[in-house]
Order: structure tokens, then sequence, then C-alpha cells
């Protein structure tokens, strides 16, 4: 009688990582002596999942803290001193990017199995108080959106590399990061990229000030 | 080389961006009158702490989405409902931005418009109706703050200067908004509660398929 005990536990560990057998174990007429949760397997955990979503929480909280970076560096080409409606725009447009991404990200990792944590610290930001100045000029404030998306896209690359691991591969994250961020990140890196070369190279002139204003113009025609 | 990029601070971010000729990064600001700058001090304050609010509130929101788009949760409806209001939340902290540059402040320090990192004020909740509920008291806190903004800007303890236009928006466009948000929110607890009293997970089953299909 023991021996069958021993053995029915044995069984049921062996294959602990099946819904099936849990949901077994739960209709069985025998009382379940386990403080477990009811169908502890029964979820949509599969492949490497796990051991990246620690890297996907991260990846969240990075947009979101983007997000709120460029809706102030936004508020502040809204002041009337600064007064720049394309600039405003541009970031206003970057934020509201990085907030639906956001959000696309904490859907992918439920979609997973996986839980949102949002003290999963973002892997490149800085903690230093040089990475929060958003009064920018223009010029200023087209370099750190620059370097932020081009940061936001290493990490996704970084995160894609991950997931083709051979160890833990996992195609349904490569795909996803493939085709909701990738090719789109490279698009935005391109224009920023542009539009710092532009400003720069009309910002040799003596005064200036007329160059920003038409640059503004036309950046606010490009949204 | 001449200082051409301005404050001391934004100095090394230009200097990186000069290579054979000089740029002129910072342009001469206009003499603007300050005559039409009326807005005082505990008002601008008040109004720019309301930011902070509304955006703890959207990270609660975004917070409740999550939780209830988990596989083991499996609420879509919810999720759905509460991602919408995370969005409003932060849609309300951009219309007080808005108000702000419109009245001419925010021209100094935006970087401490907001604390960073943002967080959620809770990940988990119980049920649904444990989530509304939460919502519930978030809005009633959020209208306690709306009003005490009210009544700094009316009548401030530093001058005589009581904002007539800043109080009339807030009253108009936030508060109309938060006394209609509380009764709908009230409303669905008051019917989700009643059905999980006596039909626990179905009747939070069925509401959430309402949610998602948008027929509450
Ligand atoms: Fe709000």
């Amino acid at each position: 009688m023991i021996a069958i005990a021993i053995l029915s536990t044995l069984l049921v560990a062996a294959s602990a990582e099946y819904c099936y057998n849990d949901v077994e174990a739960a209709c069985s007429s025998r009382p379940l002596n386990t403080d477990a949760p009811l169908l502890a397997n029964c979820n949509a955990k599969y492949g490497s999942f796990e051991s990246l979503q620690a890297d996907m929480q991260a990846y969240a909280n990075a947009n979101i803290e983007t997000s709120f970076e460029y809706l102030l560096m936004s508020t502040h080409f809204g002041n009337y001193e600064v007064n720049r409606e394309g600039f405003k725009g541009l970031y206003r447009k970057l934020s509201d990017k990085a907030w639906d991404d956001a959000i696309d990200v904490i859907k992918f990792i439920a979609k997973r199995g996986g839980r949102m944590n949002f003290n999963q610290l973002p892997r490149f930001k800085k903690n230093g108080k040089e990475s929060r100045i958003l009064e920018l000029t223009e010029l200023n404030s087209l370099a750190k959106a620059l370097d932020t998306q081009k940061q936001l896209a290493d990490e996704a690359l970084r995160l894609h590399g991950q997931a083709t691991q051979h160890s833990k591969q996992d195609a349904s994250v490569a795909h996803y990061l493939e085709e909701h961020f990738v090719e789109k990140q490279a698009d935005t890196v391109r224009d920023l990229a542009g539009h710092t070369n532009d400003l720069k190279s009309l910002l040799g002139d003596r005064d200036a000030s007329v160059s920003v204003f038409l640059f503004d113009e036309y950046i606010k025609k490009t949204l | 080389m001449k200082l051409v990029c301005g404050i001391a601070l934004f100095a090394f971010a230009c200097v990186s961006f000069v290579t054979a000729e000089e740029l002129k990064c910072t342009l001469k600001p206009a003499d603007i009158p300050t005559a039409w700058l009326d807005m005082v001090d505990p008002c601008i304050k008040a109004m720019e702490s309301q930011v902070k609010n509304e955006i703890e509130a959207s990270m609660t929101y975004l917070a409740m989405g999550a939780h209830f788009a988990r596989d083991s949760v499996n609420r879509p409806g919810f999720s759905k409902f509460f991602i919408e209001s995370a969005n409003e939340e932060r849609e309300h902290a951009i219309k007080i931005i808005e108000y702000l540059l419109m009245r001419g402040q925010l021209t100094s320090d935006v970087s401490k418009l907001l604390k960073f990192p943002l967080r959620p004020k809770r990940e988990e909740w119980n049920n649904g109706v444990d989530a509304l509920s939460f919502a519930l008291n978030l809005e009633a806190q959020v209208t306690g703050n709306i009003r005490d903004i009210i009544q700094i800007c009316e009548t401030p303890k530093t001058s005589t200067f009581n904002d007539y236009h800043l109080v009339d928006y807030l009253t108009a466009d936030f508060l109309d908004e938060q006394y209609k948000g509380q009764r709908d929110l009230a409303g669905k607890i008051s019917t989700l509660g009643k059905m999980m009293a006596t039909h626990g997970p179905l009747g939070e089953f069925l509401y959430d398929k309402k949610l998602l299909n948008g027929e509450l």
C-alpha cells in the first residue's frame, strides 16, 4: 500500500509539468494533500519565455520611462519662450509611440504566460542626474532623441539575439520583436539622424534663428 | 572657442557635435513682456503636482490592465477597460500640462514635473470588484486633489488673485469627468458585486465578456 502511494507520488512528480496530470489529480476521488495552487501547470508557459521574461519586463519599463521623458521634452518646446510647435509635436509623437509600445510588450508578456513587473529596472537607463536634463535646445534634443531611439533599438536587437540563441531559442519572442520593433526602429533612427544632420548644417549660419524657425516648420509638416 | 553653447549644462553635449566649424546651438531669447503672466505661485505648484497624481493614476490603471491580462486571471474585458483608463489618465496629465503652457508656465525645470521611476500604487488584485473598488477610491482621491487645487487657485494664501479661468476649467472639465467616472465605477461595482455575491466566478466571467464587447 505504502509502495503504491510512493510510486504514484513519483509518477506525479515525473510528469509534473502537465496540465492534464493536474486535472486528473484534482478530479480524482483521493483528496489532494498539497498546498500548491489548483492546476498550477495549466498555464500558457512554453518555450524559453521564462528565461526572457525579466528582460521583456525591463524593456516595457524602458519604454514607459522613455515615453515620459519625451513627454517632458515636448512640454519644454511648448512653452512660450521656446515656442517650437514642430519639435513639440515630434516628441509628443515619440512619447505616444513609446507608451503604446510599453502596453504592447505588457500584453505580449501576458500572452506568453508571464506577468508584468513594474520594478524590473530598464537595462540601459542611467540613473544619474545628467540623463534627466530635458530642457534642451533644438539640436541637443535631437541628439538625445537619436541616442535614446538607438538604445531602444539596440536593446530590441540584444533581446532578439537572446531569443535566437541556441540554448533558449524562442521564435515567438524573436518574431514578435522583429515585427513590432526592429523594422520600425530602423526608420525612426534614420529619421532622427537625418534631422540632426540637417539642423547641424543650418546652425553653421551666423544668425541661426531664421534657420531654426524654418526647420521647426518643416518638422511640423513631417508629423 | 567661443561660448556658443550657452549655459554650462549644455556645453558638454554641444561640444561633442562641434567638429571643424562651430555651431550656434543656443539662440538669443526675445524680449517678451511678462505682465500677462498672472498665475500665482501656490496655484502653479498645485497644478504641477497634479501632473504627478494623474500619471500615478495612469500607472496604477496600467498595472490593473496587466494583472487582468495574465493567463491565470484571464479577464480580457477588465484588462481592456483598465488600459483604456490608463490612457485617459495620461491624457489628463497632458491636459494639465497644456493648460499650464497656455498660461505661460513651465518655462523652466520641466524635468521636475515627474519623479522617476514611475510606479503603480499596487500590482495585484483579488478580483474584478476589488480592482473596481480600488479604482473608485483612487478617483475619489483625484477628485479631492482637484477640489484642493480649485480652492488654492480661487483664494491663494499669498495674494488676492482669484484665478477664475483655471477654476472654471477645472470645474467644468475635470470635475465633470470625475463625478461621471465615479458614478460609472460605482454602478459597475454594484452590478458585479451583486452577481459575484451569489455566483462568484460565473458572475465575474459573464461581466468580463460584457466589458470586452462594450455591452455595459
Ligand atoms: Fe484623471
